[in-house]
């Protein structure tokens, strides 16, 4: 292997390693504030790439009757809990509709625009929407379940996701245009332009999430109930909205990553759950709560898994899943803060 | 919670006899298809009564499948290219499993409880990915066929000879694990899985036994591979994708884990579920295949959420799992004969500090606890009463200073405390709410015990189980509770809940008890029992009793010394008249 055909694989595992930053963020996002292991969270990056791509064919996604269904579902339960605890049900109600309109709106404007980038605003808004309704039908209803019973529910979310792709789009993959199909030379290697968007867009989202937890007063509450649930809730901290939002803002960032993954790959149903699969691997070099551990050990992967492919395509995601035992050593031996402390 | 069958012991062993006469019937008489559906129905309660028992203690793995398939594939490579006998093949894939397992195992059941989910996934799919590439050993996708036929004293068998032999094993596993669950081990898992802490507490070896019940559902994992593999005379990947696993899992939590009826309720119930679903989707319906995958994620998720018992609540799993226990408490039995205190027996910390990042919540705390005195640990609430028996118990190490036991430093570990003869009981109530509180109560004799996983599958535990029941209902009495000993422990109210606790700690038949408020919640004549206990406890056996309580009047009533802590500092030692006519005390409690 000489320098060259190195420096191209070290460009191609950083694009890896970039598309799944978002995975990863996502996935600690998602376990530190609700203490759900979410292996479904892959499959908001085939629905973000589907979702996008029939938004470029000029089509409505179907996606939309799915979080209009589904929520639907959401605010009839969420009235009749409102009623139950004698809340006044007529403010959760014009949330819903407020959000709805919104939803519209923008899907109308990038079928009626065909601009990019409300076509990918309204991506993103419809796929996120479905974070915060899956974690109301399946957390909220017992946001106290152990560990393992949240894991398994993400399965079950997995399952129900997978085949609904399947039946929405279809099994055929749509190709994606890329954003921009330039090229650039960088030191003898030609880089996609693509491929400089989504390195781009994941640090851009890195920064954003460690500005939002460090500087605003949603993102430090996040973290107060990410540390200490029941302390957050007594400093008048919504735990469950604080569930909600980060399911959000986890759908969002996996559906980016979809997005900006869709012209490598094409977009296809199955393209989801082994990349969230991978952001896992990753994300558990930083045991699932640290970020910056994180973003390394989704990079480590994304490099390995270009030179693995390279050496031998066939054992490639091998080698990249069995990563997970150096890390498990790794993990032990830091022990401390990870051990199981019986509690 | 209201049970719709109660099956007893004597309903459970008829409907075992007749499942066996049904199934045998079956075999010999349905076409070779359906004992086909039926062999592999067999094989995978295999899997999934391991993975429920795994499920049981409180661990998920998302890759069991991956055991199969080495099982699978390991037997037919030594069979088809080694010539090795499929018996034999089987064994030795087998041990190879139980190896592995236990690295696995090693690696990642130290660790907090999210990573044995993540490894065995990521490993599961590793291992798929491997049946496909390495064409030269597997076959690839294309899969090896040509796979010889085992064999039994020289007679080659067939599909329903290969059913006959997997339905065999289940049946013999399944009695096996009964025994297992409501065996030393069993209780164990139980606990680890409700309060890990509380498991270490009475001596549960808590990483060990995680390590061990995993390894032992991976060999049940590669046995059930290797009977499905002589059955099929074929095999390919196909067979062991990430998917199979979590199929697996459905069948688990579709028919419960509190008992081994429940993998077999729940393997038949999921291959109807398939079968017909299968059939209404694509013939009736005629959406393409997959669509099933979204019934079961929804069974998947309604049944954790409605019913996480899963078929097993209408079942009852307590009354299925009775051996004889009610056949009446024989309490004259005496209590584990106590390790006798000696005269100079001394729990004592030596400036004991402890640091919570910034919170300094114990500063240089010296106490000490000798043998045949009641000692009492008052202070206000917050002032580190618990933090203190929490470090005691080797629950979490000292920041500063030790934990002196007779003169030696106390082991690090929590399990090892109990074993030098220190029981404790929790401020918190930490029982095993799916059991009885006379299993509760037995759990306190864990590690009086010896029976492992063989012991209690073999039923050589009898003897050990028999004196740990009747130790337990001596315990209860000691307590006043052995008429309520077959009660769920949920039932009770919480001030008997907390006397259960401490008949569980003296089931270990302790040398220094540790309280920790154990009246709160207690009525009047429940009051004076525990008092009397106390005392006899001191004036029998010499025991050194530490005893953390808010009720001052019984503090006062029965403590021979009395520390007091505020702030984390100790404020006052002494007498009672000491401490009651401490000015500082009295500041402390009633303010300056």
């Amino acid at each position: 292997m000489d320098a060259l055909t190195s420096l191209f694989l070290l460009v191609d595992g950083l694009t890896n390693g970039a598309v799944y930053t978002l995975v990863g963020l996502s996935l600690v996002l998602v376990y530190t504030t609700t203490r759900v292991v979410n292996i479904a969270q892959g499959e908001f990056v085939a629905f973000g790439a589907l979702t996008f791509a029939t938004f470029m064919e000029g089509r409505l996604a179907p996606v939309i009757y799915v979080v209009a269904i589904t929520g639907a579902v959401c605010l009839v339960l969420d009235v009749v809990r409102a009623r139950r605890q004698h809340h006044n049900p007529w403010r959760l109600a014009t949330i819903y509709v407020l959000a709805a309109v919104v939803l519209a709106v923008l899907t109308w404007l990038a079928l009626a625009t065909g601009w990019l980038v409300l076509q990918m605003v309204a991506t993103l808004a419809l796929v996120a929407a479905l974070g915060p309704i899956i974690y109301r039908l399946t957390v909220e209803p017992k946001p106290d379940n152990p560990i393992i019973v949240l894991v398994i529910i993400s399965i079950g979310v997995s399952l129900i996701m997978h085949p609904l792709a399947l039946l929405l789009w279809g099994a055929d993959p749509i190709p994606v245009e890329a954003i921009s199909d330039q090229w650039f030379d960088v030191g003898g290697v030609d880089v996609a332009a693509q491929s400089l968007f989504i390195m781009g867009f994941s640090l851009l989202a890195a920064i954003a999430l460690f500005l939002f937890f460090n500087y605003t007063l949603t993102g430090k509450a996040l973290r107060a109930a990410s540390i200490n649930r029941s302390g957050a809730q007594y400093c008048g901290i919504p735990v469950i909205m604080a569930g909600r939002l980060s399911f959000f803002l986890a759908a969002a960032l996996s559906a980016a990553s979809g997005m900006l993954l869709a012209p490598l790959v094409t977009a296809h149903y199955e393209m989801g759950f082994v990349v969230g699969l991978k952001g896992f691997v990753g994300a558990a070099t930083g045991g699932l709560v640290d970020y910056p551990l994180a973003v390394l050990g989704v990079f480590l992967v994304g490099i390995f898994e270009s030179f693995a492919s390279f050496l031998s395509s066939s054992y490639r995601d091998a080698v990249v899943f069995a990563l997970v035992i150096p890390i498990m050593i790794w993990r032990n031996a830091r022990a401390g803060a990870d051990l199981d402390n019986l509690d | 919670m209201r049970y719709w069958t109660h099956l007893d012991m004597d309903t459970h062993r008829t409907g075992f006899l007749v499942t066996a006469v049904v199934v045998g019937l079956l075999i010999a008489t349905l076409s070779t298809y359906h004992v086909g559906v039926l062999t592999i129905a067999g094989t995978n309660i295999l899997v999934c009564i391991g993975l429920g028992f795994l499920l049981a203690a409180g661990q998920l793995s998302l890759g069991h499948v991956a055991f199969v398939g080495l099982g699978a594939y390991g037997s037919a490579i030594l069979a088809r290219d080694y010539g090795v006998d499929p018996v034999l093949a089987i064994f030795v894939t087998l041990l190879a499993n139980l190896v592995l397992a236990y690295v696995i195992g090693r690696l990642t059941l130290h660790l907090r409880g999210h990573y044995l989910p993540l490894a065995t996934l990521a490993w599961g799919i590793a291992i798929y990915v491997c049946f496909v590439a390495a064409i030269d050993v597997t076959g690839g996708a294309s899969g090896l066929s040509g796979i010889p036929a085992l064999k039994i004293f020289g007679v080659e068998q067939g599909v329903r000879g290969m059913s006959a032999l997997t339905w065999l094993l289940v049946g013999l596993t399944y009695l096996a694990f009964c025994r297992i669950y409501q065996g030393r081990i069993g209780r164990g898992a139980r606990a680890i899985k409700s309060a890990p802490m509380m498991a270490a507490a009475v001596g549960v070896d808590v990483a060990r036994v995680k390590i061990r019940i995993f390894v032992l559902s991976a060999g049940l994992a590669a046995l059930s591979g290797g009977l499905y593999v002589f059955y099929m005379r074929f095999v390919s990947p196909s067979s062991f994708g990430i998917f199979e696993s979590f199929n697996l899992l459905i069948m688990v939590v579709l028919g419960g884990y509190a008992h081994p009826l429940g993998a077999v309720l729940g393997v038949i119930a999921f291959t109807l579920i398939e079968l017909g679903a299968q059939y209404v989707f694509a013939n009736l319906l005629g959406i393409p295949g997959q669509m099933e995958t979204i019934l079961f994620g929804f069974i998947l998720i309604v049944a954790l959420l409605r019913w996480p018992q899963g078929l097993l609540t209408w079942m009852n799993p307590r009354y299925l799992s009775r051996r004889g226990k009610a056949s009446g408490s024989d309490s004259t039995a005496a209590l584990p004969a106590a390790q006798r205190a000696e005269g100079d027996t001394l729990l004592a910390t030596q400036a004991v500090g402890k640091r919570f990042g910034g919170l300094q919540a114990l500063r240089d705390v010296s106490i000490e606890v000798p043998a045949g005195r009641i000692t009492g640990l008052i202070g206000p609430n917050g002032a580190g009463k618990s933090t203190l028996f929490n470090v005691l118990t080797s629950v979490f190490p000292p920041s500063d200073g030790q934990v002196v036991l007779d003169g030696a430093t106390m082991p690090a570990q929590a399990h090892r405390v109990i074993r030098q003869g220190v029981a404790r009981t929790f401020q918190h109530v930490q029982l095993v709410r799916e059991l009885d509180v006379l299993d509760n109560v037995m759990l306190g004799g864990h590690v009086t015990g010896r029976a492992g996983l063989f012991a209690a599958a073999f039923g050589l535990d009898r003897q050990e189980e028999a004196r740990l029941r009747s130790a337990a209902h001596a315990a209860l009495t000691q307590v006043g509770l052995d008429d309520q000993a077959l009660r769920p422990v949920g039932s009770l109210p919480l001030g008997s809940q907390r006397l259960v606790e401490v008949a569980r700690a003296l089931m270990s038949g302790p040398r220094i008890l540790l309280l920790d408020e154990p009246a709160a919640g207690l009525r009047g004549p429940e009051k004076e029992t525990l008092i009397g206990l106390m005392q006899r406890l001191r004036d029998e056996q010499g025991m050194a009793v530490l005893l953390v309580e808010h009720d001052m009047d019984l503090v006062m009533r029965c403590v021979d010394y009395l520390f007091v802590l505020n702030y984390g500092q100790l404020l006052a030692e002494g007498t009672r008249r000491d401490v009651q006519q401490n000015p500082l005390v009295i500041a402390a409690y009633l303010g300056e």
